[in-house]
């Protein structure tokens, strides 16, 4: 094919016609846009990229190869360690208003105020889910919330070693370990009870001392149990003047004690209200005792007044951040999940307390139904720890894997996922609102065929 | 010339209230919204576990909650309202079939713990994303997962360290030069990578050759620019820096936010660089989403592809995909699943609509229109380092105006024009301006007659159209109020 004419080529997606390009480089006096790269040395040729095409094209062709893929919603979906709630119609519908959608970081608050409130009720709503003083307006992912706030810890102590107790979601943990290397942080692990699957309290305060910067839990732990000694755990972080982060799950916020009730100094989640999307965009949820407002990193809202004396929002504290503070700055984070604190805010406030409540307890509910429907399975042990568990919890037995999956997969469900811990391995188990009998019938099913008797 | 004003929606409440809060629109005794029974029936929280207080969290009909974000959103400003040259930014048109591909539920309702077989559709689209953008960058190999620039920037230090840390240079190799030119976020990420940052000064816009070649030695880890720089200027004697980093033994890192004036064009490894990222929510257009998310894939010359994140996907030769969680080197995961699959959906879907003569001809179509622009306005305003190219974007300076940018900035609202400024901070009372390729010639002239208009206009009023007035932005710092309950709307 011959190279197109230069600057003829038009698309519905490009402003400018042949025409207003020719007007343009009669402004400048020049004759081609190829002057104004004079200052490139280089010139580069392209392969392999592919040619132009039309919407309809491309649309038939995805949408062909969406349906390749076996969806959590159409499927039965057991799969634990990340959480699928259904996401009301009214949270993707405002998070699809253009006005929200295609707009930039609110840096001229006056013009961005439907933002700014919106992250600032967002903010609001996370400080009471997690009974924290203040929340940032998001990080990426709950992974590198806690990459963050173990730079904070650092920040905060000037001290080099992050103690990690229990069991933790062990992606997250390589993502705490990839920011430790930045800051050359050492992160310690601690170990969890072998029966009740909670943290192993006598471990982890054997490990604290006076270089011990952070002290990080997560409840519900990657086995779903709910650690019950985080107070306790808090304490002594504080006695020896460490600071104690915990992780959570926002919509289990509403039943169990919360980040600010056991005396985390920092929490980090995930947001809530919208679809996987096989893992991300998400939102790394990131809270803080009020005195450490200023070592936050991240982004915030904060509220004031116009010249009338009406209340208004703007971004502030703005000199912890990297366009002022460059290699001073609390955090390099510059766009952030803001549209999924949007949809976490709105999802919230249709819910209520009333509503989280009996959400929580439905999950509670099944994670209890389905424990105890496995459990019926000859040789198999459900849940394997004994500790609280809500949401996840783990199976063991004699299951051969490769059966197991095979059998999973034909009769389309997906999930659980085999998983190794301290002194064995087993499945893990996820469960949500959305799981019904029929689909509990056919996760027994499956282990039913698997177990070597 | 046609002329649009814009008066923003105001819904107001009282004389010191727009729109309520949330909690300020309680319906105390109202009923939740129903959610599925549980299937075994009810389940007691033990009492040691259970929440105590209760959080404050209003109870509100659905219309009402629909309501109050279409109002709010009727108190912002997109790409979609009207034109938003925020310099530094790119924001341009987000195609809606983009947005469409990406909520197809066969990708959106994807659990990351699915078993590849169950998502071969999706690895496709990730493999050969991750071809064209390597072929645009001219690498040898990429990593998807980043959530934004910034956290490229990150995994680039990072490569950086775990590179030398293998070669046991480490110790001796801790410093990462940084041109003044270049973005906050570039210092911040060498930064938090534990390098020490060294500025290098600038000349006529780039680089001080000279300071530069004083501070290029054997302790140099990285050289790290923004390319075009954030005056919008090509670097000129890339290659010659490229040259002298690469005999110290340091590596040369390429900002790519600012891509969109070279794609199609140049390919960054051709000028020298060993790792460069991309910010998909800029030149591949996924939508802001008013701060996030974005996307940040890190592309890497072969000597360091083995410290790219894992897992990293392999394509088998029957065609199919799999995660290899398998590298001695890899720096780790740098976030959980696989990336911003919704926003690299969005870019895939915008590579294949345009193709790359379509992406030659946008980064071409926002350099033009830059330079245009930049003339045009230099009638008026000072156009620092002129004579030279702009690339996508340029930064004027209101001095000779004897007005303020932050002034200009209130003033050009009313027109619903947001530029970014006083930055770079390199240039005095700057205004930063990126049109990008999508805006039309007409538009373009207004904004141009605008700036033009603000010039010699009373500023000290406005802005008046939004819902808003001016806001007390000292008064918010110095008394943070960060939440509804430190605002005092509910009872402590």
């Amino acid at each position: 094919m011959p190279e197109p004419e230069a600057d003829s080529f038009s698309h519905p997606y490009l402003g400018l016609t042949p025409d207003d390009r020719e007007e343009m480089l009669r402004e400048l006096g020049i004759s081609s846009v190829d002057e104004l790269f004079s200052d490139i040395p280089v010139k580069s040729e392209f392969h392999g990229l592919p040619e132009p095409a039309s919407e309809a094209e491309v649309y038939r062709e995805l949408f062909n190869l969406s349906l390749e893929n076996s969806n959590c919603m159409e499927h039965p979906c057991f799969l634990g360690g990340y959480h699928i709630h259904y996401v009301p119609a009214v949270v993707q519908k405002i998070a699809e208003r253009s006005e929200f959608l295609t707009s930039y970081t609110p840096y001229q608050p006056e013009i961005s105020q439907g933002l700014l409130q919106a992250l600032f009720e967002y903010q609001s709503l996370m400080a009471e889910l997690t009974a924290l003083d203040v929340v940032n307006a998001s990080h990426y992912t709950y992974g590198t919330s806690l990459g963050e706030a173990a730079h904070m810890a650092h920040r905060v102590t000037g001290r080099r070693k992050i103690v990690v107790c229990g069991a933790v979601n062990p992606e997250r943990l390589e993502v705490l370990k990839t920011y430790a290397f930045g800051r050359d942080l050492s992160v310690v692990e601690c170990g969890h009870d072998g029966e009740s699957g909670e943290a192993n309290l006598e471990e982890a305060l054997s490990e604290l001392d006076s270089d011990t910067a952070m002290v990080y839990a997560e409840s519900p732990n990657y086995f779903g149990v709910i650690e019950p000694r985080l107070g306790e755990l808090a304490e002594e972080a504080h006695r020896r003047g460490s600071l104690f982060c915990q992780g959570f799950d926002t919509i289990s916020l509403a039943i169990f004690r919360p980040p600010g009730e056991v005396g985390a100094d920092i929490a980090v989640g995930e947001g809530v209200g919208a679809y996987p999307s096989y893992g991300g965009p998400t939102l790394g949820v990131f809270a803080v005792r009020r005195e450490y407002v200023r070592s936050m990193p991240g982004r915030v809202v904060g509220a004031t007044v116009d010249r009338s004396g009406r209340r208004g929002f703007v971004i502030t504290l703005q000199t912890r951040e990297q366009h002022i503070r460059k290699e001073k700055a609390t955090s390099n984070i510059t766009t952030n999940s803001a549209i999924l604190a949007l949809q976490s805010a709105v999802y919230i406030a249709l819910m209520g307390y009333e509503g989280l409540k009996r959400l929580a307890l439905t999950v509670l509910s099944n994670t209890k139904y389905t424990q105890r429907r496995i459990s019926e399975v000859k040789g198999v042990v459900s849940p394997r720890f004994k500790g609280f568990s809500y949401q996840d919890f783990v199976v063991e037995g004699k299951i051969n894997a490769s059966v197991f999956k095979q059998s999973l997969r034909s009769r389309g469900v997906l999930g659980p996922t085999q998983i190794n811990y301290m002194g064995g391995s087993g499945w893990l188990v996820g469960v949500n609102e959305l799981i019904t009998p029929k689909h509990v019938d056919l996760l027994v099913e499956c282990l039913k065929e698997s177990v070597e008797v | 010339m046609m002329r649009l004003k814009y008066r923003q929606a105001v819904y107001q409440h009282s004389d010191k209230v727009n729109e309520p809060l949330l909690v300020e629109l309680d319906q105390r005794s109202r009923l939740p919204p129903t959610v599925p029974d549980g299937l075994g029936g009810g389940v007691d929280v033990p009492a040691h576990l259970a929440r105590v207080c209760s959080p404050r969290l209003p109870a509100i009909s659905e219309l009402s909650v629909v309501r109050h974000y279409v109002r709010l959103s009727q108190m912002n400003f997109g790409v979609d309202n009207g034109s938003y040259p925020l310099g530094s930014c790119t924001m341009k048109y987000n195609p809606k079939i983009d947005d469409v591909v990406a909520g197809l539920h066969g990708f959106s309702m994807l659990h990351p713990a699915q078993d590849e077989l169950s998502v071969q559709g999706a690895l496709r689209v990730i493999w050969e994303l991750q071809l064209f953008l390597i072929e645009l960058t001219g690498m040898d190999a990429i990593t998807l997962q980043p959530a934004a620039g910034s956290q490229g920037e990150f995994v680039g230090m990072l490569v950086t360290k775990a590179y030398f840390k293998e070669s046991g240079e480490l110790d001796k190799r801790r410093k990462v030069l940084i041109p003044e030119t270049a973005h906050g976020s570039n210092f911040a990420s060498a930064a938090m990578a534990g390098f020490e940052v060294v500025p290098v000064p600038m000349r006529d816009g780039e680089v001080d050759m000279a300071s530069f070649r004083a501070l290029c030695d054997d302790r140099v880890a990285a050289f790290m620019a923004t390319v075009p720089n954030t005056l919008g200027l090509f670097e000129q004697r890339i290659l010659e820096i490229s040259d002298a980093v690469h005999a110290c033994g340091g590596l040369m890192y390429f900002d790519g936010a600012n891509m969109n004036a070279l794609i199609g064009v140049v390919k960054p490894a051709q000028l020298g660089f060993d790792i460069a990222h991309l910010n998909l929510h800029k030149t591949f257009s996924t939508p802001h989403g008013g701060g996030g998310p974005g996307a940040g894939p890190v592309a890497v010359k072969k000597h360091l592809a083995d410290y790219l994140p894992l897992p990293r996907l392999r394509k088998s030769e029957d065609g199919s995909y799999t995660w290899d969680y398998a590298s001695r080197r890899s720096i780790g995961r740098v976030r959980e699943g696989f990336g911003n699959f919704g926003v690299l959906l969005r870019a895939y879907t915008y590579i294949r609509t345009l193709g790359l003569e379509g992406l030659r001809q946008a980064a071409r179509d926002s350099v033009l229109v830059s330079n245009y622009a930049a003339k045009r306005l230099s009638q008026v305003y000072s156009l620092p380092f002129g004579g030279k190219p702009r690339k996508h974007e340029f930064v004027i300076s209101s001095k000779p105006t004897g007005k303020r940018a932050f002034d200009i900035a209130k003033h050009i609202l009313k027109w619903g024009y947001a530029p970014t400024i006083y930055f770079p901070q390199l240039v005095d009372e700057a205004l930063m301006i990126e049109f990008t390729e999508s805006e039309t010639k007409r538009e373009v002239d207004e904004y141009i007659q605008g700036l033009l208009d603000a010039a010699k206009s009373d500023l000290t009023s406005d802005p008046n159209n939004t819902s808003v007035d001016r806001l007390d932005e000292v008064r918010a710092a110095r008394e943070p109020k960060l939440t509804w309950r430190d605002l005092g709307c509910v009872e402590p």
